[in-house]
């Protein structure tokens, strides 16, 4: 550092055409200097937050028994839509399970494929869509999460959204949940924010 | 009068009906789709990932929705939104917490937060701003938007700092890019473009109140905004604000008389209309009073008189925006007007602008985006003679602009990650040129090159190239001025006809680097080689009758470089814990050409810029309720100004006692009786500065 406040100061008493020089060397010493910085830290991104959470739902839920056919079914989170997780959402759930359930992600395209899910994530590309999806899986005891806007209000269950400050947070509709016969946990409720719909 | 107006709408609305039609052309013209570009993740890469995720899982929800995840965003570089650390120029955000917790009230002042700004205080109520130097009191190089609105006046192509204002709590953030950006926002864009960008309505629903007591600066400020629905995904907020702003001292410690005052109202309505199509209509309108001494000539003698007297302020501005999403690139059409009348010293001056712009983005294909589009603003302009030393010639001029802008960004190599949002492109070429043609001097074109590079996701770097221009402004062809320099000296200035613009063309390289959200460092490198740049040339002397007078008129006789460094870095120390800190070196060489007879020395216009500015800020949260926040800004001398160099340190003590009650007690310039920032400028100047002392301050901010 010391080496490089001489340099700087020298580049001070130089004349300018050596000054500019001077300036370019103490500009691309200081940045290589960085560039051999511990870069161990990773960026966060927003869907892998996102991703973390739709497992963590999977345990602060109770499906009714009727969510599943088999004794040995896997527990299904599916993304309907334009997939936002990449690799994260499967990395998350990798060797995971959750009552005994081995949990899986499933990219479905067609909404006749959700009925077999028991967390379905839509999509922001399905926007245009989600009236259709969500009186479709109303009839079956799927928990519906996704950040389109309105999304509690529109009839969904869990919806993601962003503070100022760039922090995933959720919003819960509890009588959404009720009607498929799920159980939000306690604690869960006590920390999102509740949506009643009108 | 009315008629005149009503001409002038006719005008704008012819405009704007056909560009209208023009929009509707291109939404109907076939747009094809874009090919997903997926790659496999490296191993390693996909070991980093899980073991972070494996981290984010054993965090219980409520820790989960306390992690900020990675999104610095920024408009105004690519006139669309991206990525802070993807913005090949030199770009800097000062965001509404940045300006909360120094605890700023007005634009101006948070400009001080940016690196090669230069910000000197003259008067209480007037600002000498530039960004990488050639500073002055009326600094012609910045292009100033509110919302895409152009603020700078085409009569000096300066700034009125103290008509500009809003809500401070409204701004969401500010943009500071550094260096030309002509090539898509047109003229003035040379040395600097600085874009305010207001919060939607939907942002501020709900009633605030807030009030703000202190003395050495504002004495008072009260503001008043209601934001409410009007339907669904219809929002709309309205607001008041009186705004009362102290004496500043004279070089004695006296008053020095330049005490303010502004009120003024505004309103925004945001409607989402449908997926596709989102409108905005917001407006303002102002009125007030500033306080000046001005040295002025006596009528017919060598005698200057003490003046101090009232300005007179007001106007009003209107804003329609159209944003029309196509299926691969938007469409945005944009018109406004702005009015507004000034009585001050010399002139009553009288000035509107209509303008609309158009533009359209369209990505093809992963590999490729363009921007283009077109403008047209019309000024038109009232003056008149408030002294009899000087005057407008005509006193009426009314002047079109036609501008007209292409881009286009070619992603040269990707990278093999599919998942990183953040530069997931290697190396990105971006080639621009904006062309207008205006009434001062023609045709002009503005182009620029630039290069990023993201080998990693913790750093890029970028080099561009570009040209830009300041066009002649109506004082320079038309102003005249008539006064004694000494007592036994006369002068005679007056508008030149046949100038050129100002021309400079840049050359920048910036590095960027960082570490999660955690560490940011930003830095970069100019050379700014200027042509053409105003000079004041003696013309003749009059020898009789008796007193001599010298004849001056403005030239473009001036070329010099200037050059410098700038360094920004923000630090997530801890949790609650974070440290800005900016850094900025800049030398000025103007050479006046053989041919100048130039009255103002090379020297002169050099030592108005500093040479050396800091700042370090520290944001320190100190429990749920409390914030503690301090500010230390350094600025260099400057000889021209005689100005010696200051070190000011504002400290702030927020509590929030409620979620909807916050209080601020806060000192600006604690440790220091009173600085002059910015001196009294040429010999022959009418300005009497005042000085900027200590002040404390009480703000207290109540939503319901």
């Amino acid at each position: 550092m010391s080496f490089q406040l001489n340099v700087f100061k020298y580049a001070l008493d130089s004349q300018w055409p050596s000054r500019i020089m001077m300036l370019f060397t103490i500009w691309v010493g200081s940045s290589f200097s960085f560039l051999y910085a511990d870069t161990s830290e990773e960026v966060i991104e927003e869907y892998q937050i996102k991703s973390v959470y739709l497992f963590n739902f999977a345990n602060f839920f109770t499906w009714p028994a009727s969510a599943f056919r088999q004794a040995n079914q896997p527990f299904r989170i599916c993304v309907l839509g334009q997939n936002p997780f990449g690799i994260d959402l499967d990395l998350v759930v990798e060797g995971e399970d959750v009552e005994g359930r081995r949990v899986t992600v499933h990219r479905i395209r067609t909404l006749r494929s959700s009925s077999v899910c028991q967390m379905l994530f839509v999509s922001q590309s399905q926007q245009a869509n989600l009236s259709r999806i969500l009186s479709y899986v109303r009839r079956y005891p799927i928990l519906t999460v996704s950040d389109i806007e309105n999304f509690a209000i529109r009839g969904g269950m869990v919806q993601f959204f962003n503070s100022v400050n760039n922090e995933v947070r959720f919003k819960i509709a509890p009588e959404t949940v009720r009607k498929v016969n799920l159980i939000a946990s306690a604690n869960l409720l006590e920390i999102a924010q509740i949506v009643h719909r009108r | 009068m009315v008629n005149v107006m009503m001409k002038k709408f006719n005008i704008y609305f012819l405009g704007w009906l056909q560009l209208f039609l023009l929009s509707l052309v291109l939404v109907a013209s076939p747009v094809c789709s874009g090919a997903v570009d997926s790659s496999a993740l490296s191993a390693e890469k996909l070991k980093k990932r899980a073991a972070l995720l494996k981290r984010l899982k054993k965090l219980n929800l409520k820790e989960l929705g306390t992690i900020q995840f990675f999104n610095p965003e920024a408009t105004s570089a690519a006139r669309t939104k991206r990525n802070l650390l993807d913005t090949a120029g030199a770009l800097f955000v000062i965001s509404s917490e940045d300006i909360r917790r120094a605890g700023i009230t007005s634009i101006p002042e948070a400009l001080r937060l940016a690196p090669g700004v230069q910000v000197g205080r003259v008067y209480a109520d007037r600002w000498a701003i530039s960004a990488r130097g050639l500073n002055n009191l009326n600094s012609s190089k910045l292009l100033v938007m509110i919302d895409g609105r152009t603020i700078y006046t085409t009569r000096n192509a300066s700034v009125h700092w103290n008509v500009q204002d809003i809500l401070i709590e409204d701004i969401d953030r500010i943009e500071v890019i550094r260096g030309p950006g002509a090539s898509l926002w047109g003229a003035n864009a040379v040395n600097g473009i600085i874009n305010i960008i207001t919060k939607k309505a939907k942002q501020t629903q709900g009633n605030l109140l807030t009030t703000r007591l202190g003395i050495g600066e504002e004495t008072a400020i009260v503001g008043v905004q209601h934001g409410g629905e009007i339907a669904k995904n219809a929002h709309y907020r309205v607001y008041g604000k009186l705004y009362e702003h102290d004496n500043f001292v004279d070089v004695q410690g006296e008053d020095a008389e330049d005490n303010w005052q502004m009120q003024r109202g505004g309103f925004r309505m945001d409607w989402d209309a449908s997926k596709r199509n989102a409108f905005t209509l917001q407006g303002d309108v102002y009125d007030g009073f500033t306080k000046e001494t001005k040295n002025l000539p006596n009528e017919g003698a060598a005698t200057r008189t003490l003046t101090n007297d009232h300005g007179y302020l007001k106007g009003f501005n209107l804003l329609a925006r159209w944003q029309h999403n196509l299926t691969n690139g938007d469409i945005i059409l944009q018109s406004y007007f702005d009015w507004t009348k000034r009585n001050i010293f010399l002139v009553k001056e009288i000035r509107g602008t209509y303008d609309i712009d158009f533009q359209h983005r369209w990505q093809p294909n992963a590999q490729q985006e363009y921007i283009w589009g077109l403008g047209f603003r019309h000024v038109y302009d009232e003056f008149e003679q408030n002294h009899h030393s000087g005057f407008y010639d005509p006193l009426e001029r009314q002047d079109n602009l036609f501008s007209a802008f292409m881009q286009a960004e070619f992603k040269l190599l990707s990278k093999s990650s599919s998942t990183s949002k953040v530069g997931s492109d290697l190396l990105r070429l971006t080639l621009g040129s904006k062309f207008e043609h205006n009434d001062y001097t023609g045709f002009e074109y503005q182009p620029t090159a630039r290069l990023m590079w993201t080998p990693t996701e913790q750093h890029s770097a970028w080099a561009a190239v570009s040209r830009a221009i300041r066009v002649v402004t109506r004082a320079e062809e038309d102003w005249y001025e008539d006064g004694w320099l000494n007592s036994d000296l006369r002068f005679k200035f007056f508008g030149t006809h046949d100038l050129k613009s100002e021309v400079v063309t840049a050359y920048e390289l910036g590095y960027r680097f960082t570490l999660s959200n955690r560490f940011l460092l930003d830095t970069s490198l100019f050379y700014n080689d200027y042509d053409q740049l105003r000079t004041y040339e003696t013309r003749d002397i009059i020898l009789s009758p008796l007193p001599p007078t010298v004849v001056v008129s403005s030239d473009s006789l001036m070329d010099g470089e200037t050059y410098g460094i700038e360094l920004a870095a923000q630090w997530q120390a801890t949790k609650n814990w974070r440290l800005v800190a900016t850094y900025s070196y800049m030398d000025m060489h103007l050479h006046l050409l053989p041919n100048s007879t130039g009255v103002i020395s090379e020297a002169t216009d050099e030592g108005n810029t500093p040479h050396n500015q800091a700042t370090l800020r520290s944001l320190l949260t100190l429990s749920p309720n409390w914030e503690f926040d301090t500010a230390l800004y350094y600025v260099d001398n400057l000889p021209s100004q005689h100005t010696p160099n200051y070190t000011r340190f504002d400290v702030r003590l927020g509590w929030q006692p409620q979620p909807d009650l916050t209080l601020s007690l806060g000192a600006k310039n604690l440790f220091d009786n009173q600085h002059p920032e910015f001196g009294s400028g040429h010999g022959a100047n009418n300005e009497v500065p005042g000085e900027v002392q200590r002040a404390f301050y009480l703000q207290v901010n109540y939503q319901f």
